[in-house]
């Protein structure tokens, strides 16, 4: 699996497919995406889920916005609906 | 009381009892008489006892009546919570003593209940918290932490029980969705009602009333088949559930204080904020230390009518096991008849959260 934050424009040309968890930043103009697609197109890779966690936590006001960040298990988890969560 | 339950029925007693001024010296009262207050007096339905003859009524009959009695149990107010402003706008408890009756671990069996009306807009693409039970001044929300959220991005409701401050150690992560009718989440997906459209105050599914009853039942294991979340009298089934198989990292502490904080939860004590400005209203929040069966929870929830639940009635036999009960009919005070009330276990509600009528 690859972790990825790429623009809404980016977003918008991936494959829904693929993508197994996708959140948006507070202002909306990117998405952090778990997809198993290879995107060169991005803004940051991540190694691994935990440091793709990890940052979503040190930068929190920029994803959750309540202090927390997303944690491993909510990108484990997945849950992504390409019709609802586009 | 205007007239007395027993011993001498004055004039005087008469006279305020239907509502005439109180006397003044030179004033015809005429009017004043036991056949006036047989037939111009309001009987308050919640007196044990009151004239049940035909009018006028005997004096016998008004032994016992009581004009001022309130009523046994009321349910017109809530407390409501704007979600957008953060620090020291909280709903919450003082400190609870380490080791209370609600001090829950990953091995105890509990209930915890609250009725939810939902203000917040979709789009919010953060979380909303209904009830946390966590550490004061803990390094960060989850730390040491219960708490019971709607992750509003991702349309799915969260319960958490973490020992640890880490992202990895959990007690138990555990989460229903409600937009996707398939697998195992088809079941919640049927039992809120939201359709494909996240919950919101636009959208409160099956709601005709507009709230929600939300309660997590858990057993005394950490396994998915312990632990049910209801929305109203609905199972939503099937939990997605994660844990840490290592027993000596699931260690919800008891040895600690707590606080009980309503519509939000706390970050190194920083309520945080989450969601936006419009006021969510709560109410009936109510915690067990045993696991409610769901002939219980379809009791409790009363087509949508909260009862008493100080008493036993129906299948609802926990009555025994409440330990702490907050109706908000008189502000933050804890309601008496649970195991636990008193000061500490009051809730200040502060800045622009509000004790309001339904």
């Amino acid at each position: 699996m690859n972790y990825y934050i790429v623009t809404k424009e980016v977003y918008d040309t991936l494959d829904k497919d693929q993508i197994s968890y996708m959140h948006k930043s507070q202002d909306r103009a990117t998405r952090l995406v778990a997809t198993t697609e290879t995107v060169s197109n991005r803004i940051r890779k991540f190694q691994s889920i935990t440091t793709c966690s990890n940052y979503t936590i040190t930068n929190h006001s920029d994803w959750v916005g309540d202090g927390s960040g997303i944690f491993e298990w909510e990108m484990e988890k997945g849950g992504y609906i390409p019709v609802i969560d586009d | 009381m205007a007239v007395p339950s027993n011993g001498a029925v004055s004039l005087l007693g008469i006279q305020n009892e239907i509502d005439e001024d109180n006397y003044s010296a030179g004033e015809s009262y005429s009017n004043i008489s036991l056949r006036s207050l047989a037939e111009n007096t309001s009987f308050n339905e919640n007196s044990d006892s009151a004239p049940d003859g035909e009018s006028p009524f005997a004096m016998s009959e008004w032994y016992g009546y009581d004009h001022d009695a309130a009523a046994a149990w009321a349910n017109a107010y809530a407390v409501s919570k704007s979600l957008s402003t953060g620090s020291d706008e909280t709903i919450k408890s003082g400190a609870i003593s380490a080791g209370s009756a609600i001090h829950f671990t990953e091995s105890s069996a509990f209930t915890v209940s609250i009725w939810v009306k939902a203000g917040w807009s979709s789009s919010l693409n953060t979380n909303i918290f209904f009830w946390t039970i966590s550490e004061p001044g803990a390094s960060s929300w989850w730390d040491s932490s219960m708490a019971l959220y709607y992750a509003e991005n991702q349309n799915r409701i969260k319960f958490l029980m973490r020992s640890d401050a880490s992202g990895s150690n959990r007690d138990m992560d555990a989460q229903w969705l409600f937009h996707d009718n398939s697998g195992i989440y088809a079941e919640s997906y049927a039992a809120a009602g939201l359709g494909t459209d996240y919950w919101s105050a636009a959208n409160r599914g099956y709601n005709t009333d507009d709230w929600t009853m939300l309660t997590i039942v858990k057993g005394t294991s950490s396994a998915s088949s312990d632990l049910k979340l209801y929305w109203n009298a609905n199972d939503c089934g099937t939990v997605d559930l994660s844990y840490d198989t290592n027993a000596s990292t699931m260690s919800m502490p008891t040895n600690t204080t707590r606080e009980v904080i309503i519509g939000s939860t706390n970050n190194g004590n920083s309520y945080i904020k989450c969601g936006d400005g419009t006021q969510t209203q709560y109410d009936e929040f109510a915690i067990w230390n045993e696991a409610l069966t769901a002939a219980e929870i379809t009791a409790i929830y009363n087509s949508g009518t909260p009862i008493n639940l100080t008493s036993d009635s129906g299948d609802y036999e926990s009555s025994s096991n409440l330990q702490l009960y907050h109706q908000f009919e008189n502000n933050g005070t804890a309601n008496t008849g649970a195991a636990l009330s008193g000061s500490d276990y009051n809730l200040t509600v502060a800045g622009d959260s509000s004790h309001t009528t339904h």
